[in-house]
């Protein structure tokens, strides 16, 4: 009956309660976004700090090869990251932030590591997660990639400081903080002791042996994937030993990985495409970083026939139809499409300068197990980010891991901060969850 | 009977000769291993056959600083035998074998899975395994001389960690220490490979 209590708690309904208890200004919509993980009492929860550090480039390929000195035979083996750099992650992470073998792209000023505290519960319906982190800027990361109107046409504006037109100072760095975790059930092999570097591997975007988009789109693989760039993957769905990105395994030998399970699941809460929404995203790991069936939150606001928003701000809402770069960072500048966007409107007197996201959020578009993720929401304050998230038990989706009660899942975090995407984040070694089971935390099970 | 005669008319000269002989034979065994080790096996006689380019070029490796830290004195540095001529009387002798090239023979002939298959192996990359698979077989014994495990002070957790594990899991030094003096050879990933007892 209490569970029952907290569902009806969780519902929409109760969101100016709840975003009063978060002290949420929801300026422009998603207001439906909070419910369920508001009520956990999370003082009773306890809490674990989780050191991220920065990775580099440290692919599964280079992890194999002879410059992983003193551990590539035992990385092939599958030996555990931590079996040897067990408590290194402060030490690692400041020394791979600079520039040395494994970061050719420093970012300046960036930190090494991250303390992250995490709590866990469940209940017999949800799990619940809470995440905490510094970050280093004294702003939040709610802004993202713009499209700037440059008195001729309208072109991409800010980029990720990972991004050579950010680091030689052509563009200013700009993208959203974020929150991801990577689980699996025991299905894939390695993640339980090398975590996401199983899924991390040279060729994709900012890690080496970069191709280009022509030798991407030329694979057989990534022509029927209809993708331009190489993301997360894992080995199995690759046909040699060095799992290279080229080396891709045929649509049906992939189809059977995944009908057995053999993918690992990704989920983002992003501080400008879902947190608005109050969503984080549902994507799963297989043969490339795959969203899961359905909608995410948040798709491209560009228009590809005429390179223009699709969408603008709502005036009547916003008090503006577009934004200027003074307002990034003061104010919410995620357009949400029920609630703060109208049509892009070309004759509209535009002036440079002036900003339309580049991309177009909406709850009410994200549909099936894409939108799976329905009830996170984060509160940046002092600081400090503050991200709840609710995540159902027992989904039965074909592209999600299921979190059960007697579970013991993998998982690995990371996040991003200071502007920044792909490799520039900070990440965990994996470590096992349990929901009433044993494990290296055990999620508190809630009455 | 002359002989006899003769043994019995030069009997202290031949008692001291007899007595030289004892004492040059022992002090020959006492003194066989470390001058061998010390005077014989130098590094400049193994560099006769073992060239520069068996070193390690890019950090300027020698024969006289083959394993050095950097903090530890020149004088401090192990020499050749230190890490390929196990410590004791009779192994000393394979430095003679080996000059020999008794070993080098037979070790042409050892099983080596690659060549069997029909895979050429460069020289001195066979080298490598066949030295490294001695050292896994003989549980690092050389490199035990210098370095005793409860002795060692860790600079960073990984070694820590590392050795905790090893220890467990009864690996051998070579297993992860390699690559440290010579000219690099990829480790072979089927090498170290344990026998299985229970399928004897």
């Amino acid at each position: 009956m209490k569970s029952d209590n907290r569902r009806k708690k969780f519902a929409f309904g109760s969101l100016p309660l709840i975003a009063g208890i978060f002290g949420i200004t929801v300026t422009m919509g998603g207001g439906s976004a909070l419910a369920g993980v508001a009520d956990v009492d999370w003082s009773s929860v306890p809490t674990k700090t989780i050191k991220l550090f920065w990775p580099g480039q440290a692919t599964y390929q280079w992890l194999r090869s002879p410059e992983h000195k003193r551990a590539n035979l035992q990385t092939i083996e599958g030996q555990a990251c931590t079996a040897c750099h067990l408590n290194e992650e402060e030490e690692m992470g400041n020394k791979l932030v600079v520039e040395n073998d494994l970061e050719p792209m420093p970012v300046e000023g960036k930190n090494g590591v991250i303390d992250l505290k995490f709590q866990v519960a469940y209940d017999s319906e949800d799990a619940y997660f809470r995440f905490q982190w510094k970050t280093l800027n004294d702003y939040a990361g709610t802004a993202h990639p713009y499209l700037r109107y440059n008195g001729e046409e309208w072109k991409a504006f800010g980029y990720p400081k990972l991004d050579e037109v950010v680091q030689d100072g052509e563009q200013p760095g700009i993208y959203e903080d974020r929150m991801s975790m990577m689980i699996d059930d025991g299905s894939v092999e390695n993640f339980a002791t090398q975590g996401c570097w199983v899924s991390c591997h040279d060729g994709q975007r900012d890690n080496p042996d970069r191709p280009s988009k022509a030798e991407v789109m030329d694979n057989p693989l990534f022509k029927a994937l209809k993708k331009k760039d190489v993301r997360k993957y894992l080995p199995s769905t690759r046909t040699d030993e060095n799992a290279s990105w080229d080396m891709g395994k045929t649509q049906e030998e992939i189809a059977a990985i995944k009908a057995a399970g053999g993918f690992l699941d990704l989920m983002q809460w992003r501080g400008h495409r879902s947190n608005p929404v109050g969503m984080s995203d549902d994507f799963y790991v297989l043969e490339y970083r795959n969203s899961d069936a359905g909608k995410n939150p948040f798709s491209s606001n560009v228009n590809k026939k005429t390179q223009e928003p699709k969408y603008m701000f709502d005036e009547s809402k916003v008090g503006k139809k577009s934004v200027r770069i003074e307002d990034i960072r003061k104010m919410e500048t995620t357009l949400i499409r029920e609630t703060n966007a109208v049509p892009f409107d070309a004759n509209v007197d535009w002036k440079e300068g002036d900003l339309i996201p580049k991309y177009l959020v909406s709850r009410e578009d994200s549909k099936g197990s894409a939108a799976d993720n329905n009830r996170s929401k984060g509160v940046w304050k002092d600081g400090v980010w503050t991200v709840v998230w609710a995540r159902k038990l027992g989904l039965t989706n074909p592209d999600d891991k299921a979190l059960v009660e007697g579970g013991v899942y993998t998982f690995g975090f990371a996040t991003h901060d200071d502007n920044i995407t792909t490799r520039g984040h900070h990440v965990s070694f994996p470590m096992t969850i349990g929901f009433g089971a044993k494990a290296d935390i055990e999620a508190t099970k809630l009455d | 009977m002359d002989i006899f005669f003769n043994l019995f008319k030069y009997r202290r000269i031949i008692n001291a000769a007899i007595a030289v002989v004892i004492v040059l034979i022992i002090g020959w065994i006492f003194a066989y291993e470390p001058v061998t080790r010390n005077f014989i096996a130098q590094d400049a006689v193994c560099n006769y056959c073992h060239l520069d380019w068996e070193f390690n070029p890019d950090i300027r490796l020698t024969a006289t600083r083959p394993h050095a830290s950097e903090e530890a004195p020149i004088e401090s540095q192990p020499s050749c035998v230190d890490c390929h001529l196990p410590e004791g009387w009779w192994n000393t002798t394979y430095a003679y074998t080996h000059f020999l090239s008794f070993t080098d023979l037979f070790g042409h002939f050892r099983d080596r899975d690659a060549e069997r298959a029909g895979d050429w192996i460069p020289p001195r990359a066979a080298t490598a395994y066949r030295v490294r698979d001695r050292m896994f077989e003989y549980d690092g014994n050389t490199c035990r001389t210098c370095h005793i495990e409860s002795e060692i002070k860790f600079k960073r957790d990984r070694g820590v960690n590392a050795h905790k594990l090893a220890l467990e899991e009864q690996k051998t030094c070579i297993e992860c220490h390699n690559n440290l003096v010579h000219r690099p050879v990829d480790v072979r990933k089927d090498a170290f490979k344990k026998t299985d007892s229970s399928k004897e």
